[in-house]
């Protein structure tokens, strides 16, 4: 099981590059997908879930170009894109049967399986309500579960986690981890701590290009003493705002305890302390944006 | 602050509408009324003559034609203006804002009238264009070529533009019924203006028209009275000349025709008293408001039960992470079945139809049976597939309408089994409810009605999701099949009769409707795939 995205780029109205030359080979396991906004990660996907074609460059699923023969990945594809709508009419057991005859799978096949996701996406209780009468959040689970109907190979969940709440997320998250084994799932978010808790593998997106792909500890490994914990008096902070990339601030008694991504010390006092994703995710996207500045 | 608020809702409504490329497609259709009004085949006739194209006369047919194509397509295209703003949130924002209601929804009829006043600029400038071009009369007079817009056209499409406003702020006529409903308004009130003559009723101006050129054309010889608008190709036949000074606008008249402004006033008011502000329970309509309470309760019942685990789930919410596991499908379980699209197609079309709505269609279906051969049986069968066309008009624009397009089009036969499946599913509804009539003309041997039947039922659904899947909405067939239906079953006409509703029939019909059903299947699938491929 292998998908294979080379040189991808992909241009809207013939002026705005939304993705430049985007290249990543993935196996089974869940990648996170990390990068500000508008910086081509719902383009990359619509392009892997077949809905939108590049402008340049191939994507293969386990060597077959999508964009010639997409069916070949629709048919292993779970995709819960970051907006969209239901059938306002039709409760969620109605709307998954439809989904699932949509997706090819049968009526007996589809409704044990439609009653095994309402379960776990804990919408068991109002599955005979009209979708009209749900809640973002309800209707996000509704999403998750249409995703998983065909038993994808490849899942595309985008900001999936998105109006849920904390209880629901860890859930998504937990569900994610499970189903990671056996297939490949892409999950983009702007919520570090989702991808922390469930990601094999992590890529940082921005400006369209691909900044870092790599593990999560190897990420860190990189920041190995370069995040210093730092107290300054609060009329420093715009200063030190300046001159570092600071990750958090928390005042307290003693100052604002600045944390500072940066090589060297950023001044007296300045202690190491572990790095974390979040702070490697900046780092990353900050340096791109001096790279392309230069 | 007030007017500036209006203009500022007016102008941003007006340029989101004028940047869009269906804009586009509606200046060109403009366009295209014009070239055919150059041609000769829209043209004001009074018996065998016709008016010398002189400013007069082209200010009066071009007006005119303004007029009728505006008031009758002009409504679906502006229709939308409310609609939008509650579809893409922006509403929401405005609702809490101190804009009041009849400021907003003048604002909006304002933003109508720009949208539906450049297509009436075009046929005026049009119709310079036209007097350069034929040269028939020397001399342009401008005045003469603006009046009948200003004094025919422009009362009508103010009014137009309140009434698109007053149908959106309307429940039940918000939607397709509405676009249905206001195709026979607009007929009664154009026969009104014709048959009776009545300023205050003639919203088209035909009335005005006829009455001014006929009097000028009274001494003329061998006239005999009659006055025709036409749209379309007509006989071939040569027409003699006489010039036509123009209206004489007497203070009657233009008072019947500032009538229409006050009109549109009154309808801005009724319409800004049921605008619910993009919430359910305002407005007077007390019906919605108490069911979309209901609604809102239902879900916030549903956040309380589920979400907080105080219902029936806390045994699902409780699991522990580790307890959860989703069991593989067996093999083969996903592989394509047309069956089942086709069965849950149907049942999304249908769903949500209230047991009235079946009733009828019954009715309707046991009356195409009952009814005796001939024109009785045809006409029934006319209604019986008047019925469904807001079944018929959600197919190809469904997908866009709700927001499920990600969802299906990332699916695996989403051109091969899903499309062809709504299509049958709509042909299915079509044989089913005009089944009375099919059977008895199967059952006699009437083997052309026969042919029609089948013809119409393959035709409906293919006509509806080619024009939904590259309109991306349901007006355009809602508009445009309730027009063809009157021209074609209920007049009849027999080229336009795609169901056979016409005792007398030609073979030829249906089998050219088969050969249309081929070709707008064609296009639809073409539209499709261009959705899917982004």
């Amino acid at each position: 099981m292998r998908l294979e995205i080379q040189n991808l780029s992909k241009q809207y109205d013939g002026k705005v590059w939304a993705l430049r030359n985007f290249t990543l080979a993935l196996g089974p396991g869940v990648l996170g997908l990390l990068g500000p906004n508008g910086a081509g990660k719902s383009t990359l996907m619509r392009i892997l879930a077949t809905i939108a074609n590049p402008t340049e460059g191939v994507v293969r699923w386990n060597g077959t170009d999508i964009a010639q023969q997409p069916d070949e990945l629709r048919g292993v594809l779970g995709y819960l894109p970051q907006d969209f709508g239901v059938y306002p009419n039709l409760n969620a057991v109605e709307f998954l049967e439809y989904l699932a005859a949509v997706k090819g799978i049968g009526a007996a096949a589809a409704r044990r399986r439609i009653e095994e996701l309402l379960a776990l996406v804990n919408l068991t209780d109002v599955r005979k309500r009209p979708l009209g009468g749900y809640s973002g959040g309800m209707r996000q689970r509704v999403g998750i579960a249409q995703a998983l109907l065909n038993d994808p190979k490849l899942l595309i969940v985008d900001e999936p986690t998105a109006g849920l709440d904390p209880e629901e997320r860890v859930r998504f998250r937990n569900l994610l981890s499970e189903l990671s084994g056996e297939r490949i799932v892409i999950l983009s978010t702007h919520i570090v701590s989702d991808v922390e808790a469930t990601a094999t593998d992590i890529a940082i997106v921005s400006r369209g290009r691909l900044v870092t792909h790599a593990a999560p500890e190897a990420l860190l490994a990189q920041l190995d003493r370069k995040v210093w914990e730092w107290v300054v008096k609060s009329e420093e902070l715009p200063a030190a705002r300046q001159r570092f990339l600071i990750s958090t601030v928390t005042r307290r008694s003693d100052g604002v305890h600045a944390r500072v991504v940066a090589d060297a010390p950023p001044g007296t006092g300045a202690q190491p302390v572990p790095p974390t994703l979040e702070d490697a995710y900046l780092d990353a996207v900050a340096g791109e944006r001096r790279t392309e500045g230069q | 602050m007030k007017s500036r608020a209006l203009y500022h809702i007016a102008r941003a409504d007006f340029l989101e509408r004028v940047r869009r490329y269906s804009f586009l497609v509606t200046l060109a259709f403009t366009l295209y009324a014009a070239f055919e009004a150059n041609r000769g085949n829209i043209v004001v006739n009074l018996g065998h003559y016709r008016g010398v194209y002189n400013s007069a006369w082209l200010g009066m047919l071009l007006s005119l034609t303004a007029t009728f194509l505006i008031t009758m397509v002009g409504f679906y295209v502006i229709k939308n203006t409310v609609e939008r703003d509650q579809r893409t949130g922006v509403g929401q924002i405005l609702a809490a804002t101190p804009v009041g209601r009849l400021a907003y929804l003048t604002g909006k009829a304002l933003s109508n009238l720009a949208v539906v006043g450049v297509i009436a600029l075009v046929l005026l400038c049009a119709a310079f264009g036209m007097q350069l071009w034929r040269a028939e009369a020397a001399g342009i007079d401008p005045w003469k070529l603006v009046a009948p817009f200003l004094f025919l056209t422009l009362p009508a499409l103010v009014f137009l533009s309140a009434l698109a406003v007053l149908f959106e702020c309307v429940p039940g006529l918000r939607g397709g019924f509405g676009n249905i409903f206001y195709f026979f308004f607009w007929t009664a009130l154009l026969a009104a203006g014709i048959q009776t003559h009545i300023g205050y009723l003639d919203l088209v101006g035909v009335g005005f028209v006829e009455s001014s050129a006929k009097q000028a054309a009274h001494d003329l010889p061998d006239y005999t009275g009659g006055f025709t608008f036409q749209i379309g190709p007509h006989g071939g036949e040569s027409l003699r000349t006489f010039v036509w000074d123009g209206f004489h606008w007497s203070a009657e008249m233009i008072a019947a025709r500032l009538g229409w402004f006050v009109l549109a006033f009154v309808v801005l008011l009724v319409a800004a008293a049921c605008f619910d502000r993009f919430d359910p329970s305002r407005g007077i309509f007390r019906r919605y408001a108490v069911r979309g309470r209901q609604l809102a309760r239902g879900a916030r019942a549903g956040l309380t039960d589920a979400e907080n685990g105080n219902g029936d789930a806390p045994a699902i919410a409780a699991a522990a992470p580790s307890a959860m596991h989703l069991t593989p499908l067996a093999a083969g379980a996903a592989e394509g079945r047309f069956a089942g699209v086709l069965a849950a197609e149907l049942r999304l079309m249908l769903k949500g139809r209230s047991r009235w709505w079946l009733l009828v269609a019954l009715g309707l279906l046991i009356g195409s049976f009952a009814a005796p051969a001939g024109e009785a049986r045809g006409k029934v069968l006319a209604f019986a597939w008047l019925w469904p066309v807001l079944v018929w008009s959600g197919m190809g624009t469904r997908e866009t309408r709700h927001g499920t397009a990600p969802l299906i089009f990332s699916s695996a036969g989403a051109l091969g089994r899903q499309l062809p499946a709504v299509w049958f599913a709509g042909a299915l509804l079509a044989l089913v409810t005009g089944a009375g009539a099919g059977v008895r003309w199967l059952a006699s041997g009437d083997w052309a009605h026969s042919l029609a039947w089948i013809g119409g039922a393959m035709f409906i659904p293919a006509l509806a999701l080619a024009l939904g899947v590259w309109s991306g909405t349901s007006k355009l067939f809602e508009g445009l099949y309730t027009a063809w239906w009157y021209a074609g079953p209920v007049q009849p006409t027999a080229a336009l009769d795609f169901m056979g509703a016409s005792p007398s029939l030609s073979p030829r019909v249906p089998i050219l409707y088969c050969g249309a059903t081929l070709l707008l299947l064609c296009v639809a699938a073409v539209g499709r795939r261009r959705q899917i491929r982004g």
